[in-house]
């Protein structure tokens, strides 16, 4: 494990050497030490191509017991006392513009996290355990997507591939996200990605809209050959607020599962954000969702209604002290009434889960950006630390305090 | 933004699709889901600011006050010249195929 640590940081730091200050990200034509276009003439088409990278490493430490094979419970991506190589992350953007309507994304991903991001259908099948997927490959294909901006009006987009979902506030990149662990409405409340098609048009500068289709929650093949229903609102009210709004509908069931039945699976997911006290970022993000007949409450056989659904809401604050320095306050809460969706606890038992995570992040050098983080967690019933062969948890609250460290290439 | 900046922002000139050959002054923005980059740029009145969407999304870009100037990136008013001189700061809205977020930039114009 040193040695790959060795390796790891030895990389990161011959990449350092070799990339100016991490932005957001950078346009191919600035990798490639080309002019920049004087402004007030058309951009070059490498110009309009963006390159972004990043790798990511974590410790974490839970301060409780883990559980076997030091598992954090409802966490994913962080593993207790042990060294994660996180995500090595090489993105290649085009968007769409006037002079070249026409635009691509291509994202491929390296190590841990790649486990937990995968679609069905590229690098995961249906017999592939979840939801640690430890069997699977560890790089994926998170991204694959083409795109057009038709003359239609002010523009209609049309993307079609595989993208990352529009449900939800925090992404699968990591440094991209507030916090360094993922909120349950993330982790277990909503999907990741899908395989379809979108078209966004913006009926005018204060709202737009997206319409699609999609093989399902992170699903690449359609096992059910239902095609789901994807959409989003998009409303700027004024220059410090933004609301919005989507959803994902259809039957992500088998066919065995539903016995005839066509059985839908719903979100609803809004995200409001606030821009208007200087060097502060606030958002709130909520989330409803359920399915009808949940394959989880079928299986117990002793229910007379087996819908399931789901709810939560996490609320965000930021502060940059300097802009090198950043605390991060997360407070959520996540509703499973019928206990479908954590996983851990007996099906058809209401638990709710509540959590608060402070971070710092600090921006070292370069792209190099490190992050301290505490997370508690509190479960209504037993949730933590799985004792008896991870059959029986025997905690309420899981602690964990994280170091991660990230390099933010290009 | 503080109203002492409305007779500037009112100033503030869009530029619309057809691209102006002559003009070699400004700076170019590019706006990415998480941030602006640069988040702050300091230009000379009179000076052109473009903005280059890579948010995945439509990025919706709004300058402050009662006058404030909006557009969404992608369409013809993406480049903005200021003629007065001050600070003016803009907020990124991300949404429409995207998921959602938000952030500030600011332009600081410098006198002639």
């Amino acid at each position: 494990m040193k040695l790959r640590c060795a390796i790891v940081l030895c990389g990161a730091l011959a990449l350092a050497g070799l990339v100016r200050e991490a932005a957001a990200q950078t346009s191919l034509a600035d990798v490639l030490g080309r002019t920049a276009t004087p402004e007030g003439q058309p951009k070059t088409l490498f110009e309009e191509m963006f390159l972004y990278g990043y790798l990511e490493n974590s410790y974490v430490v839970n301060l409780g017991h883990a559980s076997p094979h030091n598992v954090n419970d409802l966490r994913f991506y962080d593993h207790d006392a042990n060294y994660s190589w996180n995500a090595l992350e090489l993105s290649f953007k085009k968007d769409p513009s006037e002079r070249y309507p026409w635009g691509f994304g291509v994202v491929t991903t390296a190590g841990m996290d790649s486990q937990k991001n995968h679609s069905l259908g590229i690098f995961r099948d249906l017999g592939d355990g979840g939801p640690y997927f430890r069997n699977t490959a560890k790089y994926d294909l998170v991204e694959a997507y083409g795109s057009v901006l038709l003359p239609l009006g002010e523009g209609l987009t049309v993307k079609a591939g595989k993208w990352a979902t529009l449900i939800g506030y925090e992404v699968y990149e990591s440094p991209k996200n507030l916090n360094f662990s993922r909120d349950f409405l993330y982790t277990l409340g909503t999907p990741y990605t899908h395989t379809g098609l979108l078209a966004t048009y913006p009926f005018a500068k204060w709202i737009s809209a997206t319409l699609g289709f999609t093989m399902g929650w992170d699903n690449s093949d359609n096992p059910n050959g239902y095609l789901k229903a994807i959409g989003q609102v998009a409303v700027t009210p004024s220059d410090k607020v933004s609301i919005t709004t989507s959803f994902h509908v259809g039957p992500e069931q088998l066919r065995s599962q539903m016995h005839g039945q066509v059985n839908q699976r719903w979100i609803v997911d809004t995200t409001v954000l606030y821009t208007g006290i200087d060097k502060v970022t606030l958002a709130v993000n909520f989330d409803f969702a359920g399915e009808e007949n949940d394959p989880a409450l079928v299986a117990l056989g002793t229910r007379k209604h087996n819908n399931s659904s789901w709810s939560g809401v996490a609320v965000y604050g930021a502060y940059d002290w300097t802009k090198a320095l950043r605390t991060v306050l997360r407070l959520e809460y996540f509703a499973d009434p019928q206990a479908v969706r954590n996983g851990i606890t007996p099906a058809g038992h209401s638990v709710n889960y509540y959590e608060i995570t402070p971070t710092i992040e600090y921006k070292i050098w370069r792209g190099l950006i490190g992050r301290l983080e505490y997370r508690h967690d509190l479960a209504s019933r037993n949730s933590f630390s799985l004792t008896d062969f991870s059959t029986k948890p025997t905690s309420r609250t899981q602690d964990t305090f994280t170091i991660a460290l990230s390099y933010v290439f290009f | 933004m503080s109203t002492n900046r409305l007779p500037g922002l009112v100033a503030v000139a869009l530029i619309l699709a057809a691209p102006v050959l002559s003009l070699a002054h400004g700076v170019t923005i590019v706006v990415s889901r998480e941030r602006s980059t640069p988040e702050s740029v300091e230009i000379v009145q009179g000076d052109e600011v473009h903005w280059t969407n890579a948010s995945g999304g439509i990025a919706h870009v709004w300058f402050a006050g009662a006058e404030g100037i909006e557009f969404n990136l992608g369409t013809s008013a993406s480049h903005v010249r200021f003629d007065r001189p001050g600070t003016y700061k803009y907020t990124v809205h991300i949404g429409g195929g995207t998921k959602p977020h938000a952030h500030t930039g600011t332009i600081v114009v410098k006198p002639r």
